[in-house]
């Protein structure tokens, strides 16, 4: 017994200093910054480095950093850094890639706390700028009835992080405005719930609007009963993120804040471009139209002058659905669609990627396997390439190098392979 | 070759024909019946063996004087000279004390007289608590030691508890009180609370459970066994200590011999701030300036006390002529619980906290033995209504040194917005009997049917439809058929038992459609069977072999067919989780003498578990549904060497190792499974106990019992998650070594016992769970009282 003591002691020790955080090593100026993968299995989150996204594999088998995730971590990468925010804590933790394929802290906030939750949500919304957001959606009771809900006050809480300093430069609680028609009693009752996918463009920050029915709670989100029609989209002036204001669209209908890919982007003139989300036949007001569509805001404001039917362009059999996009450059764009008649948007294979020019107004949908992108993250542009990982339930998972030049079904290329199966990968960065 | 054998010596035995008898119950001093205590005719072959209740009967064809051997193992035998009457049956009570220095032998692990337990063939363990009724400790503590068995807490007193025996644990480990499922007691009324003098006794059995025990344990029961004292009794103990923990307990039984009237009263506060002190990497506080985090502070818990209170009360008659037992009874119990935090310490909370209630009558019946005491009825009923609440509501954000930031949330809830209510109103009955063909054969019948209905209701839930109302109905049926026997001259106990598990159930399930909610009841239902086999083998009076397997079902629970009506779906789909397990053990005495005692038990395990049931994210994200999932493999060895120096010294060491591994090749959606072929995540897998104990009085020849122990619990550092994937940062709950250092002296006859514990005595940082910080050094002291007690 003794022995065994002493071996396990041994085995201990080792497995101690393992786990203990070594030196942090800031990154050397100069050197560029390897990509990174993110997986996931069985609930826990790893990240690793890798060069090359276009060759060779990655295995998370013995590899990687654990991120810490009370419920799930959410990464985006901005100049030399990895930052990490824990959603169930709102800790916003800032990596360094060490010298092992793996990461270092560098840096933490509590970021959720700045907005007064543990599970904020965030984005990059310029380089320099990480924004933290939270909404929360109080109803108001009738005086004397106070089992019936005459309003609901949609409070938005806003925290802009200067990065690679990861400080907070600005903290701002705002109260959405909402229209009469969407108060309850109402007859398309729906409420702002949540913000996401800000973009900085010129003195102005943009944020997507996702709108729910919340008079029913029993039906988690991000599902309820949404009955939307049109497009909303808040803005602020920025830095100052005064000047709370809703611009609207009717040229189509969904939400405008991505899910966890991002809905916006802007290009090289500072135009703001954005996709709209909506699952056909779950209740949105479809009246005008069951379609994806990319729309442009400018000035703080949705830009009449431009529509851009990605349906319609596509001109597939099936409807289709997105809830984001990745922007390459000069109008060129790739977006996980997802085609209905494959069956269910999530847990299924049913979602593939297009090829969307967002100046020329031309799709085509990509002859990828197809894969589940209900929940995808990130993708890279790099060398004028873009990455993204495409895995298919029951097959095998790669990075796939889109090539922006080549306007066929065929313009990509099977990459960096990966573990595949139940090793989700989120995203590459 | 075997069976013919034992056949033949059968047939003798049958022929033995004859008109007079003897009967009665072999007790200890205390009036506990001794199981399996053997009764023979000195000088002779005649002899037999009583059952689990101390009660034998013995045919003589002798017309003149005999002498009666009464023995048990851990007792001095006697003998009595009877004078049989021809045709008549003779009752002949025997009260056998205790041999001091066996019963030393057998406390190194409290085995005791529940040997009996231990040598049934089951792979079991059984602890008499009567040697620890006095310690300042609770059961948790006591079934740590259990080899196999891991106790894993999350946090102080009241604290949510797990329990795993050889690798299975969950919802497939059952707890039984009196052999009654404990499902529907609610956890104020568990191992946790329940205090250690007012229990008798625990079994646990591993992977194979007697019919008795009528639950669909997949890894194994945990049998509590109450006090059964049948004089007049009270006594009280008070135990107080760090943390500003109090308990209290008093039971009392008063019974009156004329007419068997019987009341018995078992009653038990707990309470603790739990303000003890936390510290390391996942306590931190934020810079509300600049949101800067500084880690690694050192805080006492301030949200997270717990109070418990139980009263169980019941009268009626014992041992009368009409019936051994038909009493009625009351239990209440209630605790009311702070929350501190979440699955981790990482952000703490201030205000949000549950409560519960339980109340339940309940109706015992035992029958006096019938058909020339054959035949043994029983019958158990409990009507519970159980209330659960949940407050979490506030807007405040505290931090770890209490403090409310100066930051509000806008939406209250530190876990989740919620006032929700549950009411779970059940209907529980037990049927037991057992025909004794003779003191070699008997069958044992058991039937348990649960019925359970449960409601909830939320007032943050602002729009609710009539359906969300409807109760949700769960009906489960277990039953066992056991034939137990002895063969090859009472070496070999063998039981074969059949079970049978069923369930109905009406699950309310909501969907959307076109934008309204309609919610429907929908009925769902499965059955299965379950059988097994347990051997003991009795090769020397030093070496006992035990063989057992079942093929067993576990159902699923309300929660994992129902939902919580909060985040987990309901499932109708849901099926039954189903495991083959088995066991080969050995029990040696290798030396037995006037010194020197030394005992050596070993099991080696397996299990075979498919349709795993587990926690998955339903189709919508953020929102969980049981499933069945994994295939899980487990193998793996436990035991125990106990050493006994004279009367005086004690010292057992034990040890498990399991080794679960997952074998599902594909997960839910489709997907080859990355797991397969992995050890289970978050899943301890070797452990050992160690325990010295001095008898004080025995060593220096005093009547004050005097005594000391140390205990000391090791569990091997493991992964949280996934051992296969990362190599950095990874999560792993660290090796913990536990230690505890204890005392306890007799004044007044030994009726009043000052004892004193001090636990975790090094103050080290000790974990079951991930970023979980269990208690550090702790001291403290209880009084026992024997106010009372008949001779």
């Amino acid at each position: 017994m003794k022995q065994l003591y002493v071996g396990l002691l041994a085995l201990m020790m080792a497995l101690a200093t393992s786990c203990e955080e070594d030196n942090v090593t800031p990154p050397v100026e100069g050197e560029t910054l390897p990509f990174a993968v993110l997986g996931v299995i069985d609930g826990a989150y790893y990240l690793a480095q890798v060069e090359d996204l276009s060759q060779g594999s990655l295995s998370f088998v013995d590899n990687g950093t654990q991120l810490d995730a009370d419920q799930a971590a959410r990464v985006i990468s901005a100049g030399d850094y990895y930052y990490s925010l824990n959603y169930g804590t709102g800790l916003l933790t800032q990596y360094a890639p060490d010298e092992n394929g793996g990461f270092d802290v560098v840096k933490e906030i509590n970021a959720g706390l700045s907005v007064g939750t543990n599970r904020p949500r965030y984005k990059l919304a310029s380089e320099n700028t990480i924004m933290v957001y939270n909404v929360v959606v109080t109803p108001v009771y009738h005086a004397t009835n106070t089992d019936s809900i005459i309003d609901n006050i949609c409070t938005l809480r806003l925290a802009s992080i200067d990065i690679p300093s990861l400080t907070i430069a600005n903290l701002t609680e705002f109260v959405i405005p909402q229209t009469e028609e969407a108060k309850q009693g109402a007859t398309i009752g729906y409420h702002p719930m949540r913000v996401d996918g800000p973009v900085i463009a010129d003195d102005k920050i943009y944020f997507g609007l996702m709108h729910l029915d919340m008079s029913d709670a029993t039906i988690p989100p991000p599902f309820r009963k949404p009955k939307q029609s049109g497009l909303e989209t808040l803005v602020f002036d920025y830095p100052s993120l005064s000047n709370g204001t809703i611009t609207q669209s009717d040229e189509a209908t969904g939400h405008t804040g991505g899910y966890r890919s991002p809905s916006m982007h802007v290009d090289e003139q500072g135009d703001v471009y954005q996709v709209n989300w909506f699952i056909s036949g779950n209740s949105f007001d479809l009246s005008g139209g069951d379609k994806t569509v990319i729309t442009r805001l400018k000035d703080g404001a949705y830009d009449p002058s431009y529509l851009f039917n990605v349906s319609e362009a596509l001109g597939l059999s099936t409807k289709i659905g997105a809830n984001g996009w990745f922007y390459v450059g000069n109008g060129i764009g790739y977006m996980p669609i997802y085609l209905e008649d494959e069956g269910k948007y999530n847990g299924e294979n049913t979602w593939t990627v297009a090829k969307v020019d967002i100046y020329n107004k031309t799709a085509v949908k990509l002859d990828l396997p197809l894969s589940g992108l209900f929940s995808y993250e990130s993708g890279v542009v790099s060398d004028g390439k873009f990455y993204m990982a495409i895995s298919p339930i029951g097959g095998e998972s790669y990075v796939y190098q889109f090539d922006p030049e080549d306007d066929s079904a065929t313009g990509f290329a099977k990459g960096l392979k990966l573990d595949g199966g139940n090793v989700i990968v989120e995203g590459v960065y | 070759m075997l069976l013919q054998t034992a056949f033949g010596w059968y047939a003798v035995l049958a022929q033995a024909k004859t008109n007079s008898s003897i009967f009665g119950v072999v007790t200890d001093e205390d009036g506990n019946p001794i199981p399996f205590a053997t009764i023979q005719v000195s000088n002779t072959h005649t002899g037999t063996v009583a059952d689990m209740q101390g009660k034998y009967t013995l045919e003589v064809d002798y017309t003149d004087k005999l002498e009666l051997q009464f023995s048990s193992i851990g007792f001095i035998s006697r003998t009595l000279e009877v004078t049989i009457v021809t045709g008549k049956k003779q009752e002949i009570n025997m009260q056998l004390a205790t041999d001091r220095i066996a019963v030393n032998e057998v406390q190194v692990n409290g085995i005791h007289k529940t040997t009996q337990v231990e040598q049934s063939g089951y792979a079991a363990n059984s602890v008499s608590l009567k040697e620890i009724q006095s310690e300042a400790i609770d059961l948790n503590l006591v079934l740590r030691q259990i080899p196999g068995v891991q106790v894993r807490q999350q946090a102080g007193f009241g604290s949510r508890v797990s329990y795993s025996i050889n690798g299975m644990d969950g919802s497939a480990i059952r707890f039984f009180y009196d052999e009654i499922p404990m499902e529907y007691f609610g956890s104020s009324f568990s191992p946790s609370t329940i205090p250690v003098n007012q229990l008798e006794r625990v079994d646990v059995y591993k992977g194979v459970v007697p019919v008795d025990l009528g639950s669909d344990a997949l890894g194994g029961a945990i049998s509590l066994h109450s006090r059964k004292d049948l004089q007049n009794t009270l006594f009280a103990s008070y135990t107080m200590g760090s943390f500003n923990t109090h308990n209290a307990s008093v039971s009392g039984t008063w019974r009156d011999s004329a007419s068997g009237f019987t009341g018995k009263v078992d009653l038990f506060y707990n309470y603790s701030d739990n303000d003890y002190e936390v510290w390391g990497d996942d306590i931190y506080v934020t810079n509300t300036e600049t949101f800067e985090v500084e880690r690694g502070i050192r805080v006492p818990r301030f949200h997270d006390a717990f109070e418990s209170a139980s009263s169980k009360t019941e009268v009626g008659f014992t041992r009368t002529k009409w019936a051994e037992k038909a009493m009625v009874g009351f239990l209440y119990s209630g605790m009311d619980k702070e929350m501190q935090h979440g699955a981790t310490m990482e952000v703490p909370f201030g205000k949000a906290s549950y409560t519960q209630q339980v109340l339940m009558p309940y109706l015992n019946l035992q029958s006096t033995p019938l058909l020339h005491q054959k035949l043994e009825l029983r019958n158990f009923t409990f009507y519970s209504s159980l209330e659960r609440s949940r407050v979490d509501t506030t807007r405040n954000i505290y931090n770890w040194y209490g403090e409310v930031e100066p930051i509000k949330r806008v939406l209250g809830g530190e876990q989740s917005y919620t006032l929700n209510q549950l009411t779970e109103n059940s209907v529980l009955n037990r049927f037991n009997t057992t025909f004794k063909f003779n003191h070699l054969h008997k069958l044992v019948y058991n039937y348990v049917f649960t019925h359970v209905n449960r409601t909830d209701r939320d007032p943050l839930i602002t729009q609710k439809t009539e359906g969300y109302y409807a109760p949700q109905i769960l009906n489960k049926h277990v039953m066992g058929l056991s034939y137990n026997s002895l063969w090859l001259q009472e070496k070999l106990l063998a039981s074969l038992f059949v079970k049978y598990f069923g369930y109905n159930a009406s699950v309310k399930v909501s969907e959307t459609v076109a934008g309204v909610t309609e919610y429907s009841t929908h009925h769902a239902s499965a059955a299965a069977p379950g059988y097994g086999v347990a051997l003991a083998y009795t090769a020397s009076n030093r070496v006992k072999l035990n063989f057992s397997f079942e093929n067993s079902t576990r159902l699923p629970e309300a929660n994992e067919i129902l939902g919580d009506g909060l985040v987990i779906l309901p499932n109708k789909d849901l099926q039954a989780e189903k495991s083959f397990n088995a066991n080969a053990g050995f029990d040696v005495y290798p030396v037995s003498n006037a010194h020197h005692h030394l005992r050596m038990t070993g099991n080696l395990f397996y299990r075979n578990v498919s349709q795993k049931m587990m926690l998955a994210i339903a189709s919508d994200p953020g929102v969980f549904q049981y499933i069945n999932f994994d295939n899980v493999l487990i193998n793996g060895v436990d035991g125990s060497v106990d050493y006994a120096y004279k009367n005086w010294f004690s010292f057992v060491q034990s040890a498990a190792y399991t080794h679960p591994i997952i074998q599902t090749d594909t997960d839910e959606f489709g997907n080859s499974n990355g797991l397969d072929n992995t050890r289970m995540p978050n899943t301890p897998f070797f452990n050992a106990n160690t325990e010295a104990r001095i008898h004080l009085n025995e060593l220096l020849d005093s009547k004050h019992r005097s005594f000391v122990y140390w205990r000391f619990n090791y569990v091997a550092p493991f992964y949280r998650h996934s051992e296969k994937y990362g190599n950095k940062n990874k999560d792993y709950i660290p090796q913990q070594q536990g230690h505890n250092l204890g005392a306890g002296y007799g004044f007044l006859q030994n009726k009043l016992i000052f004892s004193v514990d001090v636990s975790n005595i090094f103050n080290a940082q000790l974990y079951d769970n991930y970023a979980l910080q269990k208690p550090g050094r702790a001291f403290y002291l209880k009084i026992n009282y024997q106010f009372y007690k008949s001779n």
